[in-house]
C-alpha cells in the first residue's frame, strides 16, 4: 500500500499499543462520566433565574470553548500544585477531560431542555412531584433521549481529545506509539498501527450509543 | 498565584506574533476544508456507488481518529512518498483534511434539508434555476449550516494547537518554549489561553454576524 | 502525587494546609522514607539513558536509579517513575510534580539558580548527527545555511543556536533554521528524510543510535566543551541530590558504574567526582 510499508511492524506493535488503549479507554471512560456527571447542574446553571449564577456558568462554558485542550491540560497539570492541590497523573487527566467535556455536554443538555415544552414540568409538579422528581423523572430522561446522538458525538471526541493526555506523562495510546517510534524509528507502520486501534475504539462508542438509543426508544 | 509582569512583558510581544500565525493557519485550513467538504458531500450524495464510498471511507477515518494521530502520520508517511513537505505545509494539510469531513457532513445535512418541494415551488413561480439556487437553496442552506460552520472554525483555531508537536511556531508552540526556558508555566499558559479564547470570539462574534445576514429572509 | 486521594479531598486538605501556618519540613529524603513513596520524572525516549522496552522504562539511567535506591525500596519505599516530555520535566520538578528528574539532565549555572544537582552519570558532549551519505557534512563549521532540529528546552538548542551566532560573527552564513522538536522521536526520522540536515545529541546517544540503525546516520564532529549529565531536585531539596551524589561515587569505587557504561555505551568513560557546569 505504501512504499517501505511493512506490515510485520504493525502486527509486532500491536501488544504494546493495546495496552495503551487500555489506558486510553480507561482514562476516556472516566472522563466521560465524569463530564456526565458535572454538565446536569452547568446546563441547569445556565438557565437559572439568577444573574450571578447564570454569568458564572457562562464564563465557565465560554472559557472552556474557547481555548484548546492542550492548554487546559497543561493548565490541570501545572496549576493546582502552585496553590497545594496534589493530583496524580491520571487524576489530573481525568479532571481535565472531564471538565472540558462538561462545558460541551452542557450546552447540548441545555439545548434539549429549552426545546422541552415548559408544560411537562408543570404538569408533573400538579401531579405532585418535587422539582427534582420533575427533574429527574420527566425532563432528563427525554433530553437524554432526545439529545444521544449530540453526546455520543461528544464521547467520540473525548475519546479523541485523550490522545492529548501524554503531556500528562500517562501511556495512553498515542504516547504509546510516540514511545515506540522512538525506539524502532518506523513512524509510518506504528501510527498506522494506532490509527487502526482508535478506529475499533471509536466504533464500539457508537455501537454501544444506539444499544443505548434503543432501549431509550423502547421505555417510550 | 501572582503573575511575573516581567516575564509577560516579554513574551507578549512573541505570542501576538504566533497568534497571528495561528489565526491564518485556521484560516488556510477552514478555507480550503470548506472546499473539500463541498465536494465530499457532493460525492456522498452522489448517485455513483463506488464516489460515495470513497467519501464516505475518507469522513469515517478521519472523525475515527484523533487529529494528532493523522498530524502525526502524515507527517512521517509523505517522506516515503519523496514528498518531504514543511511541517507547516504538512499541518495545513492534516488540518484541511480534517475539517473537510467534519464540514462536509455539516454542508450534506444542510443540502439534504432544502425540500425539493421548496425548489419546484420556486420554479413554478417562474424563477430561472440560478435565480432558485441564488434566492432559495443557497439562503436556506446558508441559514441551516452558518452556525455549524462557525463552531467548526472556533474548532480549528483550537486543534491548530496541536501543530506545535510537529514544530509548527504559532501560539502553543510559544508557549511550550516559554515553558521550558523560564520553567514558568502559568504566565505562558494564561496569555496563550486568553489569546485563544480572543481569537474564538471574535470568529464566534463574525459567525453571528453572518447568521443575522444570512437569516434575515426569516425575520417577519 | 504524594496521596492518592479524591480530588476535593485533597482540595479540602489543601485549603486545610494554607489556613494553618505552615510548619518547618525537615529534608524531603525523611519525608520520602515517611511517605513510602518516591515520584521521579524521566523522559523515556532517550535511548540509551532512559526509554521504553515492553512497557517498562530500560536504560542505563533506570538500572544506576535502580541500584541508587535500593536501600530506600528495601525499606519499603515505592517508586514511581513518570514519563514526561522533555519541555515539561523542569517545570514539573518546579510545579512539585516529582520529587527529583531522573533523566539525562545537563547541569547548567542558569538551571542552578532553581534546582539542585547529582555529581555527573555519564559524559554527554554534543555531537553532530548526521546522515551516513551526507558528505557537505563533517565538523561544526558545516552547520551554516543549513537546517538543524533538537529538542525543546534542551542544552544542545542552546548550543545549536549559539554556534549559529558563533558562524555569523565568522561572517560567514548562520544556521539556516534552528527547529525546536518535542523530542527526538521526530527528530531522528526527520534527519532520515531529509527535513532536517543534522541534529545534536549526546556522545553516547550518537553511538548508540548508529549501532542501532546501522548505515543510516554517522557523526559530524563535536561542540563545546566537554560536558556531563547529572540528575535534579528542587534547589532547597538538596539534602536528596546529595544523597544520591553519595550512592553514585559509591557505585564508581566499587566498579559497578563502569560495567554499567560497559553494557550500555559499549565502553567505560571518565566522569569526574563534583558537580560540573555547563556554561
Amino acid at each position: 500500500m505504501l512504499p517501505g510499508f511493512d506490515p510485520g511492524i504493525v502486527v509486532e506493535s500491536l501488544p504494546v499499543l493495546v495496552r495503551g488503549a487500555l489506558v486510553t479507554l480507561q482514562v476516556s471512560a472516566l472522563g466521560i462520566l465524569l463530564a456526565g456527571v458535572l454538565a446536569v447542574p452547568v446546563a441547569f446553571a445556565r438557565l437559572s433565574a439568577s444573574r450571578a449564577v447564570r454569568g458564572l456558568a457562562f464564563l465557565y462554558v465560554d472559557a472552556v470553548r474557547g481555548t484548546p485542550l492542550l492548554v487546559q491540560l497543561y493548565a490541570v497539570f501545572y496549576l493546582p500544585p502552585l496553590v497545594g492541590i496534589d493530583l496524580t497523573p491520571l487524576e489530573s487527566a481525568v479532571l481535565a477531560l472531564g471538565l472540558n467535556g462538561a462545558a460541551y455536554t452542557a450546552e447540548i443538555l441545555r439545548g434539549g431542555i429549552v426545546a422541552l415544552p415548559k408544560g411537562q414540568v408543570e404538569s408533573a409538579r400538579s401531579l405532585g412531584m418535587t422539582q427534582w422528581q420533575a427533574v429527574r423523572r420527566i425532563v432528563l430522561p427525554q433530553v437524554v433521549g432526545n439529545v444521544l446522538p449530540a453526546l455520543t458525538n461528544e464521547a467520540a471526541s473525548l475519546l479523541k481529545g485523550s490522545s492529548l493526555i501524554s503531556v500528562l506523562a500517562i501511556i495512553e495510546l498515542t504516547r504509546a506509539g510516540h514511545q515506540l517510534v522512538g525506539r524502532i524509528l518506523r513512524p509510518l507502520e506504528v501510527y498506522f498501527a494506532v490509527a487502526l486501534l482508535y478506529l475499533l475504539v471509536n466504533a464500539a462508542i457508537f455501537w454501544a450509543s444506539h444499544r443505548l438509543e434503543r432501549r431509550l426508544v423502547a421505555y417510550r | 498565584m501572582t503573575l511575573d509582569r516581567e516575564l509577560l512583558a516579554e513574551i507578549w510581544p512573541l505570542f501576538v506574533r504566533a497568534s497571528v500565525t495561528t489565526a491564518w493557519i485556521s484560516a488556510l485550513s477552514m478555507a480550503i476544508g470548506l472546499v473539500l467538504g463541498l465536494l465530499t458531500a457532493l460525492a456522498r450524495l452522489s448517485p455513483w456507488r463506488p464516489l460515495r464510498l470513497v467519501a464516505r471511507g475518507y469522513v469515517e477515518l478521519i472523525r475515527g481518529t484523533p487529529l494528532l494521530v493523522q498530524v502525526y502520520f502524515l507527517y512521517a508517511a509523505a517522506p516515503y512518498y519523496h514528498l518531504t513537505l514543511p511541517p507547516i505545509v504538512s499541518g495545513v494539510t492534516s488540518l484541511s483534511l480534517y475539517v473537510g469531513a467534519y464540514a462536509s457532513e455539516i454542508l450534506r445535512a444542510g443540502i439534504t434539508a432544502v425540500h425539493k418541494g421548496q425548489i419546484e415551488a420556486a420554479r413554478s413561480l417562474g424563477m430561472s434555476y440560478w435565480q432558485t439556487l441564488r434566492r432559495v437553496t443557497i439562503p436556506i442552506m446558508a441559514a441551516l449550516v452558518t452556525p455549524a460552520l462557525t463552531n467548526e472554525f472556533t474548532g480549528v483555531l483550537k486543534w491548530s494547537s496541536i501543530l506545535s508537536l510537529i514544530t509548527v511556531p504559532e501560539l502553543t508552540y510559544r508557549a511550550y518554549q516559554v515553558i521550558a526556558e523560564s520553567y514558568a508555566p502559568i504566565e505562558a499558559l494564561v496569555l496563550s489561553g486568553l489569546m485563544y479564547w480572543a481569537l474564538t470570539d471574535i470568529v464566534a462574534w463574525g459567525g453571528r454576524v453572518v447568521e443575522r445576514r444570512v437569516t434575515r429572509h426569516l425575520s417577519p | 502525587m504524594t496521596r492518592r486521594l479524591a480530588p476535593w479531598t485533597t482540595a479540602a486538605l489543601a485549603l486545610a494546609a494554607i489556613l494553618s501556618a505552615a510548619p518547618a519540613t525537615a529534608g524531603i529524603l525523611d519525608e520520602i522514607k515517611a511517605r513510602k513513596e518516591i515520584v521521579v520524572g524521566t523522559e523515556a525516549g532517550y535511548a540509551p539513558f532512559e526509554f521504553v522496552k515492553d512497557g517498562k522504562i530500560v536504560g542505563y539511567h533506570a538500572d544506576l536509579f535502580a541500584l541508587v535506591t535500593k536501600d530506600l525500596t528495601a525499606q519499603g519505599v515505592k517508586i514511581t517513575q513518570l514519563d514526561v516530555p522533555f519541555q515539561a520535566l523542569l517545570a514539573g520538578l518546579q510545579g512539585k510534580k516529582f520529587d527529583a528528574v531522573v533523566t539525562a539532565l545537563f547541569a547548567t549555572e542558569e538551571r542552578a539558580r532553581r534546582f539542585a544537582f547529582t555529581v555527573p552519570t555519564a559524559v554527554g558532549t554534543a555531537t553532530i548527527i548526521t546522515r551516513a551519505d551526507n558528505a557537505a557534512i563533517t565538523k561544526p563549521e558545516d552547520l551554516s545555511g543549513k537546517v538543524v532540529g533538537a529538542p525543546q528546552g534542551t542544552r544542545y538548542l542552546a548550543a545549536a543556536k549559539a554556534l549559529s551566532e558563533e558562524l555569523a560573527k565568522k561572517g560567514r552564513a548562520p544556521i539556516k533554521e534552528v527547529r525546536e522538536y518535542v523530542g527526538f522521536a521526530e527528530i531522528y526520522p526527520d534527519v532520515e528524510n531529509g527535513r532536517l540536515d543534522a541534529t545534536l545529541n549526546g556522545l553516547p546517544n550518537a553511538l548508540y543510535l548508529i549501532k542501532q540503525q546501522p548505515g543510516k546516520f554517522k557523526t559530524a564532529g563535536q561542540l563545546g566543551e566537554q560536558t556531563y549529565f547529572s540528575w535534579a531536585t528542587r534547589k532547597e531539596d538538596r539534602d536528596l541530590a546529595d544523597w544520591f551524589s553519595e550512592r553514585i561515587l559509591a557505585l564508581k569505587k566499587d566498579g559497578t558504574l563502569r560495567e554499567l557504561q560497559i553494557k550500555w555505551f559499549g565502553g567505560p568513560m571518565d566522569v569526574p567526582d563534583q558537580v560540573v557546569y555547563a556554561k
